[in-house]
């Protein structure tokens, strides 16, 4: 999967926690803009872990790789090899 | 008419029935909104009736149809659509808080009264207390009832309201298995006494303590938030923050008990409210459990906190919780009375916590500029004790409310204090 294909994936299921249109969501956006919470954002991990089937807490990704939907996808293009 | 009442509408009921019989006064509570300009008294009444009586479901009350499924009986005729408000002026100085309060503390003037208006003139501001019957509104809606007012006011349009309900008699196997998921979690739970305080059983007053931390220091709690608990780790920080005040209190008194046991109420709607979700609840529940030695190191609690959190989430409890509370609408009021009585007698929480992001999107309330939006709950008995959050625009609001004799007014006085410190760390 490019991390574009990934970047979809993740954008489909932030629309899907937010109930908004996927075509509202910029991948650079920072996720707090678009009215992520707490809670959504651990479903967004859950999904990412389920989806992916990589652990994100234990793949040393930084705090700022969990801001965007871009750098989401580039750590988990990355954690995926 | 009617509406199908699911089965956490019904855990709500039950909670109403039980507090009716401690108290007299039914699971209730109020949002305040704090203007900056006075209203006109005459002109609100007038568009508050114009508004709410283009909804007869709040003109209701529980019933159970002949498949035995409860359901929200609306009454079409039979009550004009009047609505209570009452009237206060303080000066410019004074708190609002007592007048604000005394309203949670008072019953409803009969069954089918739901709502009830607040409305304190304090100078160049006021304060718009709306006092709600959980049955019919939870705190995400009656912020949106209040946003669809204004809208309705400024002639704007108000999505179509549908009272539309399946009464899902259907997918048992799936209920049943949900059962068994959240019957196998209350039984970890239950296995050891939680700490908790004693009730008090004189008197059943609400009391309130409320902090509002301005821009600033809602900036500086949030910048805390994600540098200590990572990003978007609001709301486990400010659990975090909660117990870790509550902690102290339990230990200066001695409490026994090897473990705190927190339910956190959970807003289950998608995130712009539709119309078919302005009435009722729509919420679910996350436990945590604190074990009393972790409360005190809070690195270990916070870490502890996101763990629970991930682990529940990942194992869908939120939605087996409302699955699961279906099965419970079998069971006629004082039989859901007696369970929860028996699980309050093994001291089934230490105090209850919810956080909740505004939905009010309108500029203004009736031409005049919106301060801010708060929450002010009667917290249920037992616990006593109850820490809610709110952010609005930007401004973070802490209520504390307990009844009176849980906690002495020097410990809420600590509590509240406490939260302003917080605000001020850098």
């Amino acid at each position: 999967m490019t991390i574009k294909d990934i970047e979809a994936v993740l954008i489909r299921e932030v629309a899907s926690i937010l109930s908004i249109r996927a075509k509202e969501i910029m991948p650079g956006a920072l996720l707090h803009t678009l009215g992520l919470d707490s809670m959504g954002f651990v479903e967004l991990l859950v999904f990412i872990e389920k989806e992916f089937k990589i652990a994100l807490m234990e793949s040393g990704m930084t705090k700022d790789d969990f801001r965007t939907i871009n750098s989401l996808a580039k750590c988990i293009s990355k954690a995926k090899g | 008419m009617k509406r199908y009442l699911t089965g956490i509408d019904w855990v709500i009921n039950s909670m109403d029935y039980i507090e009716k019989i401690q108290s007299g006064i039914g699971n209730v509570s109020q949002v305040v909104v704090e203007l900056d300009g006075q209203l006109d008294s005459g002109v609100l009444r007038e568009s508050l009736r114009d508004f709410l009586k283009k909804f007869p479901v709040l003109y209701g009350l529980p019933s159970r149809n002949i498949n035995l499924c409860p359901y929200w009986k609306v009454f079409s005729r039979g009550r004009d659509a009047q609505v209570r408000l009452n009237v206060a002026q303080i000066g410019d100085a004074d708190d609002p808080l007592p007048l604000l309060e005394a309203e949670i503390n008072k019953p409803f003037a009969d069954d089918r009264e739901l709502l009830v208006f607040t409305l304190v003139n304090a100078g160049p501001k006021s304060f718009l207390g709306m006092t709600f019957d959980h049955r019919i509104l939870d705190a995400r809606g009656a912020e949106t009832l209040l946003d669809y007012f204004q809208r309705y006011y400024q002639k704007k349009n108000i999505p179509d309201i549908s009272l539309g309900e399946s009464p899902h008699l259907d997918q048992w196997k799936e209920k049943f298995k949900a059962g068994r998921q959240v019957n196998r979690m209350f039984l970890g739970l239950a296995k050891e006494t939680s700490r908790s305080l004693p009730a008090s059983s004189k008197s059943r007053a609400c009391k309130l303590k409320t902090v509002h931390l301005d821009l600033d220091q809602a900036s500086l709690f949030i910048e805390n938030a994600y540098a200590k608990a990572g990003y978007l780790m609001l709301m486990p920080y400010a659990l975090a923050r909660s117990v870790q005040l509550m902690h102290r209190i339990f230990e200066v008194r001695n409490i026994p008990g090897r473990a705190y046991l927190i339910p956190l109420s959970i807003d289950s709607r998608l995130r712009e409210a539709s119309g078919d979700q302005l009435f009722f609840n729509h919420l679910s529940f996350l436990f945590f459990k604190i074990d009393a030695d972790v409360a005190g190191n809070f690195t270990l609690l916070l870490a502890s906190i996101k763990e629970q959190m991930y682990a529940q989430v990942k194992a869908g409890l939120p939605e087996a919780i409302k699955r699961a509370s279906f099965l419970l609408r079998i069971a006629p009021l004082p039989l859901v009375n007696f369970f929860l009585k028996f699980l309050s007698q093994k001291n089934f929480s230490s105090f209850v916590f919810s956080f909740v992001n505004s939905v009010y999107n309108s500029k203004g309330f009736m031409e005049q500029a919106v301060r801010n939006m708060f929450h002010l709950p009667r917290v249920p008995n037992p616990p006593g004790v109850g820490i809610f959050f709110n952010q609005f625009k930007g401004v973070l609001n802490i209520t504390l409310s307990y009844l009176e004799g849980v906690l002495s007014e020097e410990e809420a006085d600590s509590i509240g204090g406490a939260f302003k410190d917080i605000g001020n760390e850098s």
